[in-house]
């Protein structure tokens, strides 16, 4: 589907499950075993759920879990973009939920999103080079709808306790319609000036100090907003404008 | 500035490389009245319009003229290099803590993980593009890369 025809809503599937180790996972073994992709996957509860670097994804039932195989989704050199499109589908459907007057729901860079600057989803992409030399990228997002697992790193909420009273499945329904859109309009890659644009307008901090915190080290200045190619800008001061691939963000 | 001296402050220059290093960036730029300065690491790409030699080592442009400074990099380039499908942050284990996926004289099998990539919160996993054995890895782990650059020697 690499530059292909343009991701239309019927083109989905979804497989609904009960335990499973982790919806990432399921969906890379499928991936292997020759799936062809646009393919989502949804667990009431996850026994082994992952975040970055191995952190562990507490995943009991009450939440939502669902990943999203892709194969080919674009070439490799737009697929940075992709993390972008997905933050903005999930901002939306948090959106849809919460209720009139409620805090504003905020994407945190790159896709991270908070309400009243509280973590309440995570989202973990991953991607591997096929044996048949396809490409697979699984989206995986975990929303925390009436559960509040305490990760330690960020504040954390749920959408239950933000006033919204949606379950899981009525969450995921409309996940699958927006995150439909979100690659419709993300179109391989060639939409990423519109995905910018409403990433932009949803994202919290831009014009803020921040502090990115690196495998090494951190670093603090003014949250600039983003490139073209996604990296967050952090102004260091002195005209010094530092581009980030890959780090956690803390506001303040 | 001494007369004799060529018309660009050493001295300024000097300093934003040791901010550079200090800081773990790969670039810095800063402009004063008209003269402007970017100094960057080895492998960052350059976005200035006069040519520049593919392997630049520390590169250092103002208004027009390019000095080059002493070298802080080697090139290394190796038939056998697998090189990074993209920019991002190059892991070697699985997890912090955790064993690396390989090591060097560890024997690889093509397709399995060798490291992961981090880019925008993607993880991807870069497997060996064919059997051999591992005899040299250039990344360090946490470490940023760049594009095209060497990782791992395969033999």
């Amino acid at each position: 589907m690499t530059g292909g025809n343009r991701i239309s809503l019927d083109d989905f599937r979804h497989t609904a499950l009960g335990d499973v180790g982790s919806t990432n996972t399921e969906c890379l073994n499928r991936a292997r075993a020759g799936d062809p992709g646009l393919h989502w996957i949804t667990a009431t509860r996850q026994i082994a759920g992952r975040g970055r670097r191995g952190r562990s994804w507490v995943s009991e039932a009450g939440n939502l879990y669902a990943s999203l195989l892709l194969i080919d989704p674009a070439p490799m050199d737009r697929l940075h973009s992709l993390p972008l499109a997905v933050a903005v589908a999930v901002q939306n459907v948090i959106q849809s939920v919460m209720p009139t007057g409620s805090e504003p729901v905020m994407i945190k860079w790159p896709n991270d999103i908070l309400i009243e600057g509280k973590k309440c989803c995570g989202i973990l992409l991953e991607g591997e080079g096929l044996p048949n030399g396809h490409h697979a990228l699984v989206i995986g997002i975990g929303i925390n709808v009436a559960l509040v697992p305490d990760h330690g790193l960020y504040p954390v909420t749920s959408l239950h306790a933000q006033g919204a009273s949606v379950s899981p499945e009525d969450l995921f329904a409309r996940l699958f319609v927006s995150m439909a859109e979100a690659l419709r309009v993300w179109n391989h890659g060639q939409g990423i000036a519109e995905i910018i644009a409403q990433w932009r307008s949803a994202a919290g901090g831009i014009g803020q100090k921040i502090t990115v915190n690196l495998p090494d080290h951190s670093l603090s200045g003014r949250f600039e907003g983003i490139d073209e190619e996604g990296r967050l800008m952090l102004d260091l001061g002195a005209g010094a404008v530092q581009r980030i691939a890959a780090g956690d963000v803390f506001f303040g | 500035m001494a007369d004799k001296k060529p018309a660009i402050d050493q001295s300024l220059i000097r300093d934003l490389a040791n901010i550079l290093n200090e800081t773990d960036l790969t670039e810095i730029e800063v402009e004063q009245d008209d003269l402007r300065i970017r100094v960057s690491r080895a492998g960052t790409p350059q976005y200035v319009s006069a040519p520049v030699p593919a392997v630049a080592p520390l590169q250092v442009t103002s208004a027009g003229a390019a000095v080059a400074a002493a070298p802080v990099a080697e090139a290394r380039l190796s038939k056998n290099a697998v090189t990074a499908p993209m920019v991002g942050t190059a892991y070697l284990s699985p997890a912090p803590g955790s064993r690396p996926f390989v090591e060097v004289g560890a024997v690889v099998k093509e397709g399995q993980t060798i490291l992961i990539i981090e880019a925008m919160k993607t993880m991807n996993q870069i497997p060996a593009p064919r059997s051999g054995k591992v005899t040299e890895i250039f990344v360090e782990d946490g470490t940023p890369v760049e594009y095209g650059e060497a990782l791992v020697v395969i033999e």
